[in-house]
């Protein structure tokens, strides 16, 4: 009788897992076309509120690993970490200026209570879409809190389907600010995701930073 | 051995059922409101085509007509009717606003809600209800699938769907009315789901009419 009912519950969690399988639509209608980043992004995770000198830092660092790569006899490029442009994106402030969010597969929205909540797997994601500017710094300072579980999460360029430059982190408890430093040298869609393989997790916000060089 | 073949086809078909009905986030912001239930089992009307003023207050009158006798002090005046417009760019407005569970892919800035079929995917229109009053939604929808099966509902306090209504739309663009009547005041819910098509969210005009 146990293993009849082991099985009845098998059947019915496969079946189950079976049905949304089967009607995850195609995304190619909604893919869009990001570029590469002019480097290695890299990652920033103290485990502390982040300062005004974290960001300069980590900017100052996304800049020398983009200069490091540049041919010889290639025009380095003059810091002046000055940002040039920072806004905050919220849930109810999804799109400012050249930045938007695009959510994949969330488990709930409500933009009117300020609130996007992520599933606990790769394919439930935010995805910020950038337009980019060439000879540009991005900076973006996340901050997220988990609902369940664990507390750890996936940073990337490019959105699921494509991933590029991965990194994890594990976030502290209640200190999940994280940042991500990205290089553009050309014009174009600069797209960065974020998802939590182990928690579902709330978006609060991200504030963008931008550096001309 | 038939018998239990046929138990493990029931349980198949039954548990993707059930599992669409379950969204917990929303299951917990449902408790924190104050749900109230309909006065009456709401109303469904799709022609298959966009509808017309006529249309619209033929259906108001019906749905009027669905409330206990006792309510209904005077006809309604369309005049008295008040109109609210939700949409891809418009979340809440007035005494409406929407949440969303589990949309497959949201970019809201260029206004593109989609929700994936058979899986948990529903929009759900919050609605602080007055008493004595027939709401009327028409809600406009796009599937690029041939025969897209909808579902719409109230939800009660607990996140159960009440009196579901199906319907097939057609490929393209689909606009259907739902008519409820409260007699109360509070919030009501209703959702909408597709259990077998990609669709679209296009906009919910929400027309309140005192009786």
């Amino acid at each position: 009788m146990k293993m009849l009912t082991a099985l009845l519950v098998a059947v019915a969690l496969i079946s189950h897992a079976f049905a949304q399988k089967m009607t995850v639509p195609p995304p190619q209608k909604i893919k869009l076309h990001p570029m590469a980043p002019a480097a290695k992004p890299l990652l920033l995770h103290t485990a502390k509120p982040l300062t005004q000198n974290d960001k300069n830092q980590l900017l100052a660092s996304a800049i020398k690993a983009y200069a490091a790569k540049l041919p010889a006899g290639a025009m380095m490029p003059q810091m002046n970490l000055a940002p040039k442009n920072a806004i905050t994106l919220t849930p109810s402030h999804f799109s400012q200026d050249n930045v938007h969010l695009v959510l994949y597969n969330p488990a709930y929205v409500d933009i009117a209570n300020d609130m996007f909540q992520f599933s606990n797997s790769p394919t439930s994601s935010l995805m910020l879409v950038v337009n980019a500017q060439p000879n540009t710094a991005y900076y973006f300072a996340f901050k997220v809190s988990p609902v369940t579980g664990g507390n750890t999460y996936t940073i990337y360029t490019g959105d699921y389907l494509a991933p590029q430059f991965s990194e994890n982190f594990t976030g502290s408890q209640g200190n999940d600010e994280f940042a991500f430093a990205v290089v553009s040298n050309s014009s174009g869609t600069l797209l960065v995701s974020i998802y939590s393989a182990d928690t579902e997790w709330n978006f609060i916000n991200c504030e963008v930073t931008s550096v001309t060089f | 051995m038939k018998m239990l073949a046929a138990l493990f086809v029931a349980v198949a078909l039954i548990s993707p059922a059930f599992a669409q009905k379950t969204n917990p986030q929303f299951t917990q912001a449902i408790s924190k409101l104050h749900i109230v239930a309909p006065a009456a089992k709401p109303l469904l009307l799709y022609t298959g085509k966009h509808l017309t003023p006529d249309d619209k207050k033929q259906f108001l009158a019906a749905v009027i007509k669905t409330a206990p006798a006792s309510a209904r002090k005077h006809p309604a005046s369309p005049e008295k009717a008040s109109t609210i417009t939700l949409s891809t760019s418009q979340f809440s407005q007035g005494n409406a606003y929407f949440v969303m569970n589990s949309p497959f892919f949201a970019d809201i800035a260029h206004n593109n809600i989609y929700f994936a079929g058979g899986d948990a995917g529903a929009i759900n229109f919050i609605i602080h209800a007055q008493p004595n009053t027939a709401y009327y939604l028409a809600i406009t929808i796009h599937s690029d699938a041939s025969n897209p099966q909808f579902t719409i509902s109230t939800i009660d306090d607990n996140g159960k769907h009440i009196n579901p209504e199906n319907f097939t739309g057609s490929t393209g663009e689909n606009e259907f009315a739902y008519g409820i009547v409260s007699n109360s005041a509070g919030d009501m819910a209703v959702t909408i789901s597709s259990t077998n098509a990609l669709w679209q969210f296009y906009s919910c005009v929400i027309t309140s009419s005192t009786f």
